[in-house]
């Protein structure tokens, strides 16, 4: 009997540990080891408790110098070193401090290594991210890099200092995601940011519509295909500005103008490939001193990304000998991405010009080793991808890799066609690209910063630049594809050498201007030039912000820092001022009710603007919307209509004012025949009705769209959801589809230079910290902080300093 | 009087090594007390189960003190949008059956290597 009550007392508790340490599989969800994780020391209950920093002095054997870090009362550190490698090699230790899941998630996610962490659900986005090239885009840019003897000790630095927090950091402090999924960091590598890198490629230098084009165009044929999708909107206000002399710069100009595309396509193409979200985007401007009200520059710049927490930026201030620049980061990449120093300040936009394209393959048999080129037979050649796989063993996913790049669909239709893609991002780049922000970090004039610009490749960004010195100016910088005209709208014959890109545009040739007449330069994500720019390209390009931020820019003067930052956080939508006039116009009021009437009075005297309390808006929404579904059935009700490209929505207004009878406003499913003003009208009234069932408390636009902060894996509780605030993807304050401002910066260039700054977030990686969310309250509201660029403010705002020392 | 002991050496030495210990330790340290004492198997696993679930909780409580309650809230969300104290509560059980479990192995040990009392002893008593 006894020995039957230690045996059952021994399996009873040597079953609960076993249990408890480990993950507990339910078929919704998968528990975090219980026993670590609810440990009252050592557990998650340590991440709520544990100091944010831990001040005092580090020693460190990796140091060139003694170094200080002052942290902030917003938990900004303030770099001193004197050494530009030393003062990398504590940005590296210091985001790394507050950072460390955020920077491994990107680097892993980028690359296709999730499973390894996830388990096998995660298995088809790695293979996806695989086919498409990422790991061996990274890897070929650690390639390129080593070859810039200058700067890649500086990114070796940064992986030293990241690796110098990992070896010292106890497991208990470790970030608590790490502790919910399950696993440890490993050492951070030149690899891994090369991977951070092309996570940022991927998310603003990867959107294409080749596919959805190559549809869309079959199935309209071409003459209303190209009526739907004009390359270029007339109404446009260009980045560089459009004037008589805007290329005198280029002397003469090779480019064939022969057209090389499909337009009699057999099979119909599927996505298989996430493409970015709609909604990235960004603004950026300067103001020359003729326009402010002190006489000095002033440059805003307000990035917007997909909006999370951890935030995809860390503010920091880094001080050498040789510079002192403030700005912010994105963890992971070594340097400052946006931000000024003592003399010049730089801010970017996305340029948005289509730089991946597909090419539709030849197979020459059904084992699909080798495909046409050029009439002759070529062979593919093979990279193995392994994908590790928690618990699981590793899967192999076999690339086959073309002249063009990777194979990313094997087979499309039949069996003797598959689809490569070709993304300027997986070239081998000739330096370390990054070396831009280094180079800007201790820039001191316009030349300077021209010089520092052209070593970068991409994703190539409107680059803008305000000086103290007075100057201001706008380049569109990065590799350029030299196109022929429509190359890369839709998917292009890969049997045929002559359809690859032609080169790229001279560096001397990117658009740029310094000093326009204008008073300002500006970038949202518009068209680079108008079509007088004498090179061909396209892309995905804005059409409401870029005009909006010019005209607010041109009809004002003695401009101030403050009515910088109330156009970043405007919500006006010029695509409601475009088209709402003439949807208004084309309603009969003597065939309304009350009700409808009372609304179209409401439209008629809105301002335009997607305020969060506003209810036109949510009418303006839901009536364009039905409107745009009405006047393209077409394509709405094709048995396609998941693969098909859809009319940019400046188009709506171009038709309603000047083709107002034409068969695309007929609706297929009726035997009448409709124009503008009939479809205007049946969407008005279902507009009305829709609004009329959504509840009472939540006709409010901020309650309709329920702006959120979401937190990177998406965990409930770690988010910020349901916020207050206005703004639409068409507005200065672009907050849509969990997008948005995701760093605001205006700094006036004075002769006392200041600084104002937030972002969604808080500097702290930790939920458990008060700095991990406790800026967007400020953020919301449209308030800012002033940076503490002197070393008086930062330390009269000290919370505590680390001193390195050599060891 | 080690009936009392025990118990209260297991909640002092488990305060001041929880810290550098893996989780079960509790249940370890629990059965090492436990093995000094005799007693029934239920009231053993009583004693130490309060004794477990006192201390997480309170080690706990402590930290979610010093936090302002900043993250149990959130894990009460991430855990299916359950009030903060049910994590308190989980963290206390975990501790209190981690111990119980751990304090019925020593009573178990216990209860085999020592002598069966006579009745004559028990009279003489």
């Amino acid at each position: 009997m006894k020995w039957i009550k230690l045996l059952v007392s021994i399996t009873l508790f040597g079953g609960w540990i076993y249990l408890m340490n480990g993950p507990i599989v339910t078929s919704t969800s998968t528990l975090p080891p219980l026993g670590n994780f609810l440990h009252p020391t050592k557990g998650f209950w340590n991440n709520g408790s544990m100091a944010d920093v831990q001040f005092g002095e580090i020693k460190s054997k990796n140091l060139i110098e003694n170094a200080r870090i002052v942290w902030d009362k917003r938990l900004v550190p303030h770099i001193e070193s004197a050494t530009v490698e030393d003062a990398f090699y504590l940005q590296g230790y210091t985001i790394a401090s507050q950072r460390l899941w955020q920077m491994d998630m990107l680097a892993r996610s980028a690359t296709g290594r999730l499973a390894e962490i996830l388990g096998e659900r995660m298995i088809d986005r790695d293979k996806t991210q695989r086919r498409m090239g990422m790991l061996f885009a990274a890897e070929n840019a650690v390639d390129g890099w080593k070859s810039d003897s200058e700067h890649y000790p500086y990114l070796k630095a940064y992986a030293q200092g990241v690796n110098d927090w990992i070896d010292q950091v106890s497991p208990e402090d470790l970030p608590i995601e790490y502790k919910l999924m399950g696993f440890t960091p490993e050492p951070w590598t030149d690899l891994k940011t090369a991977a951070v890198v092309k996570y940022m490629a991927q998310s603003l230098c990867s959107r294409e519509t080749d596919l959805e084009a190559s549809n869309s165009l079959n199935l309209l044929g071409d003459t209303l295909y190209q009526f739907l999708y004009p390359s270029y909107f007339e109404g446009q206000s260009p980045i560089i500005p459009s004037t008589p002399n805007a290329w005198n710069y280029i002397s003469s100009v090779a480019n064939d103008t022969s057209i090389s595309y499909f337009t009699n396509q057999a099979e119909l193409y599927k996505r298989s490939t996430p493409l970015p979200p709609e909604g990235i985007g960004s603004n950026n401007w300067a103001v020359a001193g003729s326009k402010t009200k002190s006489g000095h520059p002033i440059l805003s710049s307000d990035p917007h990304l997909r909006l999370t927490l951890p935030s995809i930026w860390f503010e920091n201030h880094i001080q050498t000998k040789e510079m002192n620049a403030y700005g912010v980061s994105v963890p992971g990449i070594p340097g400052i991405l946006i931000g000024w120093n003592d003399s010049i300040a730089w801010g970017e936009t996305n340029v948005g010009q289509d730089v991946a394209d597909w090419y539709k393959l030849k197979w020459t048999d059904e084992s699909m080793q080798s495909y046409e080129l050029d009439g002759k037979m070529v062979s593919v050649h093979y990279r193995y991808e392994k994908i590790k796989v928690k618990g699981k063993p590793d899967v192999t996913d076999t690339v086959k890799y073309t002249v063009w790049g990777p194979v990313v669909v094997d087979t499309v239709g039949n069996k003797r066609t598959g689809l490569a893609y070709h993304w300027l991002s997986h070239e081998k780049p000739s330096g370390f690209e990054m070396e831009v922000f280094m180079n800007l970090m201790k820039s001191k004039n316009y030349n300077d910063y021209y010089k520092a610009l052209s070593s970068y490749s991409n994703p190539a960004q409107n680059f803008l630049f305000a000086s103290r010195s007075g100057d201001i100016a706008i380049t569109v910088n990065g590799k350029l594809p030299l196109k022929n005209k429509n190359q890369g709208n839709f998917i292009q014959d890969g049997s045929l050498s002559s359809n690859a890109w032609k080169g790229f545009i001279p560096y001397a040739h990117n658009p740029r201007v310094k000093n326009p007449e204008r008073g300002f330069v500006s970038s949202a994500n518009q068209n680079s030039t108008d079509p007088s720019y004498p090179y061909y390209y396209n892309g995905d390009f804005d059409s409401f912000r870029g005009r909006t931020v010019n005209m607010e820019l041109e009809k004002n003067s003695r401009l101030t820092p403050e009515h910088m930052m109330a156009m970043q956080n405007s919500t006006f939508n010029l695509k409601a001022a475009d088209n709402l006039p003439g949807m208004i116009g084309g309603i009969e009021i003597n065939k309304i009710t009350a009700d409808q009437k009372s609304v179209l009075d409401k439209l008629r005297s809105w301002n335009y603007r997607f305020d969060a309390n506003s209810a036109e808006a949510i009418y303006f929404n839901i009536w364009y919307r039905s409107f745009y579904r009405m006047t393209f059935d077409e394509i709405y009700t094709s048995a396609d209509s998941n693969y098909l490209q859809y009319p940019k929505t400046f188009m709506t207004s171009e038709l309603i004012k000047k083709y107002p009878t034409h068969n695309i406003f007929d609706v297929l499913a009726t035997s009448e025949k409709e124009e503008a003003k009939d479809i205007l009208m049946k969407s008005f009234v279902l507009a009305v009705d829709s609004f009329n069932r959504i509840l009472p408390q939540q006709r409010t636009w901020a309650a309709y769209i329920k702006p959120k902060v979401q937190h990177m894996a998406n965990l409930p509780g770690f988010s910020r959801e349901n916020l207050n605030v206005g703004g639409t993807v068409e507005s200065l304050n672009a907050i849509a589809n969990g997008a948005g401002p995701s760093w605001r910066m205006v700094v006036d260039l004075g002769d006392s230079l200041n600084a104002f700054v937030v972002y969604p977030g808080g500097q702290s990686g930790n939920p458990g910290s008060k700095y991990y969310d406790n800026m967007i309250d400020d953020w919301t509201k449209g308030n800012y902080y002033r940076a503490l660029f002197s070393p008086t403010a930062y330390n009269a705002a000290k919370l505590g300093e680390q001193k390195f020392t050599k060891k | 009087m080690i009936k009392i002991i025990s118990p209260v050496l297991f909640l002092l030495i488990t305060y001041f090594v929880t810290p550098f210990l893996p989780w079960y330790f509790i249940g370890i340290l629990a059965l090492l007390a436990s093995s000094i004492n005799s007693g029934g198997l239920l009231k053993t696993f009583g004693i130490y189960f309060a004794a477990g679930f006192g201390l997480w909780y309170s080690l706990a409580m402590m930290n979610d003190l010093k936090s302002g309650a900043l993250l149990s809230s959130k894990i009460a969300v991430l855990f299916g949008h359950l009030p903060k104290q049910a994590i308190l509560f989980a963290t206390g059980l975990m501790g209190g059956i981690t111990a119980g479990l751990g304090g019925m192995v020593g009573n178990s040990i216990h209860t085999l290597f020592s002598k069966p009392v006579s009745l004559k002893q028990t009279a003489a008593k």
